[in-house]
């Protein structure tokens, strides 16, 4: 199913995946004992399907992929004085993971065919680091938190990876300080992880710069307060060119000439989140806020509140979004309108495993104010309503949903339902999973693109141990457009921790 | 529109219909824990016993034994709390209610659990011995047995009431030694309890409001059970563990995987008690295909749904790599080399894109790319954008995309200052459209 000859370039990563499978099966059968704590897990998935291009040929497309990921924790000796290991005392921890992908078939970059080729894309790596770093806590009593190494941070309404170093302060007031810099991630190393990057810029005509980043934040944990500010700049520095060197090319063939700043800035953007939980959590307001400094615009914001009553709870939701991209793109400049959208959505627990919801949307995007637009384009603002509806059974042996959901307006119509289910045939050891979903969809842009599609996917998940598990999906689509679009989904998954419950039950 | 939505109306109907059939199938199955109940030994042979023991002075005892869950009462979770096989009548009521019974005359804890021995019911009850020549038949009937136990083996021996051990760390000594609390502080019902239930537990909000208010530790690996010394355990065989209505915005309810965002933003700790960071990562990585997140055939129609939805495909994939890298080897960016124009006009619809003219009217994709970048980037790269609206000074056509009133804004002014460079891409050096006024 992944065998392919013309892959030999890039076939490394099932290879690694065999190894690493075998090491920690190895380690998992293992019974030493030790201080301190290690958790393993690797996931191999499989992937084998054909895409059909516009010229009407058949490309293959197989990939395979290994996530892994590892984590040790207390590896420094704990106390011996009893009283000693009841306090607060320093702790290092190691966290872990990484992917090997590899793309094969006619994906492949080592196809012979020069027009699958995408020179600048597909030359990223396929090793990547997604983070892997030496967390130490209880310094000072417990007020210092330091992470060193490769880190990703999903921070108030900001997500950024970067090499280097996290300080965290606490204060006994509920109030801490949190100082981080280091090397942005930005596809220059060959372990870089290109899923963080801002992109907008051409790595064919400019190269990748080295981006150093700084940042401070202020935090608070407090129990009825949740609330974090960070300001956070990277810089784009020029490596190792000559001051005069071109970086890219004008439409009439020429090149800038002449000096051009060595550093500029990347991003540089003020973010904030806050959220409070009252009432005993069943009401809980937040705000997030993402300020660009850079393009002086609020580039996202996201305002909420979720009650609880009994058996029933209600959100509400704003967000604004005005995207930017990465500082050394002009796409910052094009993209001067911004969208919002308000949504609403109701749950109600039904029973003890039943429960449903229902959900209403409302985008609203700007018209064209100039002239030349037609009179629906020049309308100031283009609703897109948009709903569903849906319900979930979570019972001891079956589970499922079933969603209905429609939208309207700018994209287009999507009118759809949607089935999921998993049943335990043998408990936990074996259970029949699948989907069905039929959706009809009108796309606005272009009147060819419209009709009905449906799909099926089925599988078996079987947990042959309880480190261990395999799972085969097979999917078909098939409409208006398809006849049939087969894809063969296989995954293999493991886990293994050195103490702990993981020896006693099953780990997912 | 008619005929179309009257097409797509038959085909949705038969998913309807089968969607409600999975619904009634599931409604008709019973509740999660039926199976258990309707497997348990209890019923006949607690029927059964009560046949015989009509005449018994325990009028209580005639009814069977079950669990006390009943209909619109809270009870606890069946994966905490396994449910308990009970097999044994024990009147609460009257041991602790009317004979004022201290607790721990006949609960004893070993091994973090408060369990009862024969041993406690044997110190009062001396009639509860077992009698000479038990083990052959016959003895199932006996009336002194048949006032606690219930069912029985085939041999004779009563079949035992099983209290599976809970799921979580609670160390009865402590918190009557250190915080002064009684039993009746967490199981207050017991005292009016004339059938055992073994469902007296607390639940998790007097736990919390007790610890907090104590000021003792209140994580969740406090008293849930670990899987390692950071995270909890949370997959059982009665099933996975799952945040409730009580921690608020972390209820993992059926639009949770939609909208967790604020959630996983204002209490990312708690998040950290149960999932790592590679949690997140395995969908927001945004490589691989999740059963559960798009539906079938999104390829093909993945496109409206990227206009729709901006920034919504952000969250997993990155605007133009990932796109922009797919896109290109199914021939559909204006990249490819062979017969670039045919192609455009086969996505884009007329008037979309015109060099020669600067009419709007011929120029309908600026409405859109001010709108929504992301979908355009996600085939087209920087080149061809500047193709045309770089200045003339550069080989472009010069037609400016600031938007009105930019050259005197803020905007201008930060950008020049942080990154000049970009300037340069579109206009020269000393290009007089460079300056911000």
């Amino acid at each position: 199913m992944f065998s392919s000859g013309r892959a030999l370039g890039r076939q490394s990563a099932p290879g690694w995946a065999l190894i690493l499978a075998g090491g920690v099966a190895a380690m998992g059968w293992s019974e030493s004992a030790s201080a301190y704590e290690a958790f393993v897990s690797a996931d191999l998935t499989g992937q084998g399907y054909q895409l059909r291009d516009l010229d009407g040929r058949l490309l293959n497309r197989r990939r395979v992929e290994t996530f892994f990921q590892l984590y040790v924790y207390d590896i420094l000796p704990e106390p011996k004085d009893p009283v000693a290991r009841r306090k607060v005392h320093p702790q290092m921890y190691l966290s872990v993971a990484f992917r090997l992908d590899a793309d094969l078939g006619n994906f492949s970059s080592s196809g012979k065919d020069p027009f699958l080729l995408t020179q600048d894309l597909d030359a990223g790596p396929v090793f990547q680091l997604l983070y892997g770093y030496l967390g130490v806590t209880g310094l000072m009593g417990g007020w210092l938190e330091l992470k060193l190494g490769r880190q990703f941070r999903w921070s108030a309404m900001d997500a950024y990876q970067y090499d280097g170093i996290d300080v965290r302060i606490k204060s006994p007031y509920h109030v801490g300080i949190n100082l981080f810099g280091g090397r942005r991630v930005d596809g220059a190393l060959p372990i870089d992880a290109p899923i963080y990057l801002l992109d907008g810029t051409d790595t064919v005509q400019e190269p990748a710069s080295w981006q150093p980043m700084f940042g401070v934040g202020l935090f608070s944990d407090w129990k009825y307060l949740n609330g974090r500010v960070a300001y956070r700049r990277s810089f784009s520095v020029l490596r190792n060119r000559a001051p005069t060197a071109p970086i890219y090319t004008w439409p009439d063939g020429n090149q800038p000439n002449g000096l051009l700043d060595e550093t500029a800035t990347a991003e540089e953007r003020v973010t904030g989140w806050l959220s409070a939980r009252l009432w005993n959590d069943r009401v809980t307001p937040y705000l997030g806020l993402a300020y660009s400094v850079m393009t002086d615009r609020l580039a996202r914001t996201l305002a909420g509140v979720k009650v609880i009553l009994g058996r029933h709870s209600i959100s509400a939701e704003y967000a604004r979004h005005e995207p930017d991209f990465d500082g050394n793109s002009i796409f910052n400049v094009f993209n001067v309108q911004p969208f919002s959208e308000a949504r609403l959505w109701y749950e109600l627990r039904i029973a003890k495993s039943w429960s449903g919801y229902a959900r209403a949307s409302l985008r609203l995007f700007q018209g064209g104010d100039d002239q030349g637009y037609s009179a629906a384009e020049r309308k100031k603002v283009q609703p897109s309503p948009g709903g569903g509806l849906g319900v979930q059974y979570w019972g001891h042996s079956l589970s499922g949903r079933v969603d209905w959901y429609w939208q309207e307006g700018y994209g287009g119509r999507t009118l759809g339902v949607d089935m999921a289910w998993q049943y335990q045939i043998l408990g936990p050891r074996l259970s029949w999973q699948g989907r069905l979903t039929v959706i009809h969809w009108a796309d606005d842009l272009s009147e060819q693109l419209h009709g009905v599609t449906a799909g099926v996917a089925t599988g078996a998940l079987w947990r042959f141990h309880p480190r261990f598990s395999v799972r085969f999906i097979v999917e078909d689509n098939f409409g208006e457009f398809y006849k049939a679009d087969v894809r063969l989904y296989a995954m293999f998954q493991m886990n293994w921790c050195s103490t702990g419950t993981c020896g006693k039950g099953w780990l997912w | 529109m008619a005929p179309r939505s009257s097409r797509t109306l038959w085909w949705l109907a038969p998913t309807f219909v089968v969607g409600l059939s999975f619904v009634s199938m599931v409604a008709l199955s019973g509740p999660a824990s039926a199976p258990a109940r309707r497997k348990s030994p209890n019923r006949g042979a607690s029927t059964a016993v009560v046949r015989r023991d009509r005449r018994s002075a325990l009028r209580w005892a005639r009814r069977p034994a079950r669990p006390s869950s009943r209909r619109g009462r809270a009870v606890p979770s069946p994966i905490v709390f396994p449910r308990p096989t009970i097999r044994l009548r024990f009147n609460h009521a009257l041991h602790v209610g009317t004979m004022h019974l201290a607790c721990t005359r006949c609960h004893k804890e070993k091994a973090g659990r408060m369990t009862v021995s024969m041993a406690s019911c044997t110190t009062c009850h001396a009639e509860a011995v077992i009698p000479k020549g038990f083990g052959r038949a016959g003895h199932r009937s006996h009336k002194t047995c048949s006032k606690c136990h219930q069912s029985y083996y085939a041999n004779g021996f009563p079949r035992p009431t099983l209290y599976p051990k809970s799921h979580i760390r609670f160390p009865h000594h402590l918190h009557v030694t250190q915080s002064g609390a009684s039993c009746t502080t967490c199981h207050g019902g017991v005292a009016g309890q004339t059938r055992l239930g073994g469902r007296h537990v607390p639940k998790m909000a007097t736990c919390v409001s007790c610890h907090r208010r104590r000021r003792v530790a209140s994580e969740c690996t406090t008293c849930h059970e670990r899987r390692d010394s950071r995270h909890l355990r949370v997959h059982f065989s009665r099933g996975t563990l799952k945040p409730g209505a009580s921690l608020g915005l972390l209820e993992h309810g059926p639009t949770f995987r939609r909208h967790h965002g604020a959630a996983a933003r204002s209490r990312q700790r708690t998040c950290q008690s149960c999932h790592e960071q590679s949690t997140c990562l395995k969908c927001h990585a945004g490589q691989r295909k999740v059963l559960s997140i798009h539906p079938g055939n999104y390829v093909l129609r993945h496109g409206s749904d990227a206009r729709a939805h901006p920034g919504r495909c952000q969250a997993c994939h990155t605007k133009q790599r990932f796109c922009l890298d797919c896109h290109r080897r199914m021939h559909v960016t204006s990249d490819h080399p062979a017969d670039r124009f045919r192609r455009r006009a086969h996505f884009h619809p007329p008037n979309w894109a015109s060099a020669a003219s600067r009419s709007l009217a011929h120029n309908r994709h600026a409405i859109h790319a001010r709108r929504n970048l992301g979908s355009c980037v996600s085939c087209h790269r920087q080149s061809t954008c500047i193709r045309c609206h770089a200045s003339r000074g550069v080989g472009g056509y010069g037609w400016n995309p600031h938007g009105p009133g930019f050259a005197h804004s803020r905007r201008c002014r930060m950008l020049v200052k942080r990154n000049r460079r970009t300037c340069l891409k579109c206009h020269r050096r000393f290009d007089p459209h460079l300056q911000c006024r």
